[in-house]
């Protein structure tokens, strides 16, 4: 077996290897600066722990709140559970409840067994707003009735949008009410009182 | 285990004196600058330092540092290696190694004919007479890795130092 000539290679480590060791304090330093940093780290870290646990803390109430009074809804026709809210907004216009309304129709649509088609008439002494100002709820129901109500809107006070349309339609406003469950043959009731039966 | 007095700082600081000298020779010669061997050698003893209060029982604590030292230097080595050969080829350049030259015996040049890993474990072999066992405890490779790299660093090196014929009465 062939070996290497250790001494060659002895030699050659030597004299690679300095005569003395640098002064131990740059050691020192460099375990403090060490140190600095893992510190300054675990700081960082505490303070964006700190940082998330607050602004946790703050959000948490605003999730438990109860719904502002004002609500934003897209279409005033999904307002459609329970009492009317006094008042909320489509888009950025405030619209405000200015009473019950009657119904004059209810059918139901031939494709959703769940979809009612509430006709309300329009105001011919009120000029129509550009935004939807009917809306139509559903009071209660059960395994027998169905007890709807619809509700006039008016555009808040100081509201571009309050202006009149160049083209007010005449026809009664048709408001799509899903039950969420078919009516199959159960009676509704129009009103929030009363018994006024419209379907069935 | 050695004896040490208690304070860490002043027995870390005894160690170093007494091993910093040898152990930047060994980096040195495994491969890299004086500048990495330094660098590379700061770091162990800054470890060392940090861990002294476990590291202090060990039988032997300057092995403990020279294995951190010489295992990051051979990574090292190894990803520069890697970068190297990368840049070669993409400037279509062969890497340039530099052989012994003439009849003069250059030992630096036919160390860098080898790996740093093969070089490591020559240097650790040879020059710090290590048993095989011990080199693969401080490197943390199976001792067979070992035997095959000293064996292929002893082949590559026979030609370009004088080496002689031994036989093997093992």
């Amino acid at each position: 077996m062939r070996e290497l000539p250790t001494e060659v290679l002895v030699e050659y480590v030597d004299e690679q290897t300095p005569e003395e060791a640098p002064p131990f304090e740059s050691v020192e330093r460099a375990v403090r600066a060490r140190r600095r940093r893992r510190n300054v780290l675990a700081t960082a870290a505490a303070v964006i722990a700190v940082a998330a646990a607050v602004v946790a803390t703050v959000d948490l109430p605003r999730a438990e709140q109860e719904p502002a009074e004002v609500t934003t809804t897209p279409t005033p026709g999904y307002l459609d559970d329970g009492p009317p809210p006094a008042q909320f907004k489509v888009g950025t216009t405030l619209l405000v409840l200015q009473g019950e309304t009657a119904v004059s129709s209810v059918r139901l649509d031939p494709h959703r067994p769940s979809m009612l088609i509430v006709e309300v008439p329009r105001d011919p002494y009120v000029a129509e707003a550009c935004v939807p100002t009917t809306v139509v709820r559903i009071l209660g129901q059960d395994a027998s009735t169905v007890r709807i109500a619809a509700y006039r809107y008016a555009v808040g006070p100081e509201q571009n949008e309050g202006r009149q349309c160049v083209q007010p339609d005449e026809s009664p406003t048709a408001v799509y009410l899903d039950l969420r469950q078919a009516l199959d043959g159960r009676k509704v009731y129009a009103g929030s009182t009363g018994y006024r039966t419209l379907l069935n | 285990m050695q004896d040490f007095d208690g304070d860490p700082a002043a027995d870390v600081a005894a160690l170093y004196r007494r091993t910093w000298p040898r152990l930047i020779g060994v980096l040195v010669s495994i491969g890299g600058s004086r500048a990495d061997a330094e660098e590379v050698a700061q770091d162990a003893y800054v470890k060392l330092l940090s861990r002294w209060d476990s590291i202090r029982r060990y039988d032997d604590p300057e092995a403990w540092v020279r294995a951190v030292a010489v295992r990051t230097l051979v990574s090292r080595l190894r990803r520069q290696q890697v970068a190297t050969r990368a840049l070669a080829k993409l400037r279509g350049r062969p890497t340039d190694v530099r052989g012994p030259d003439g009849e003069a015996l250059d030992v630096a040049a036919a160390l860098a004919r080898i790996t740093p890993a093969q070089r490591a474990v020559v240097v650790l072999h040879h020059v710090m007479d290590l048993p095989i066992e011990q080199i693969a405890e401080e490197l943390q490779l199976p001792p067979g890795t070992v035997k095959s790299r000293l064996a292929r660093a002893r082949q590559a090196l026979a030609p370009l130092l004088a080496v002689k014929e031994v036989t093997d009465h093992a």
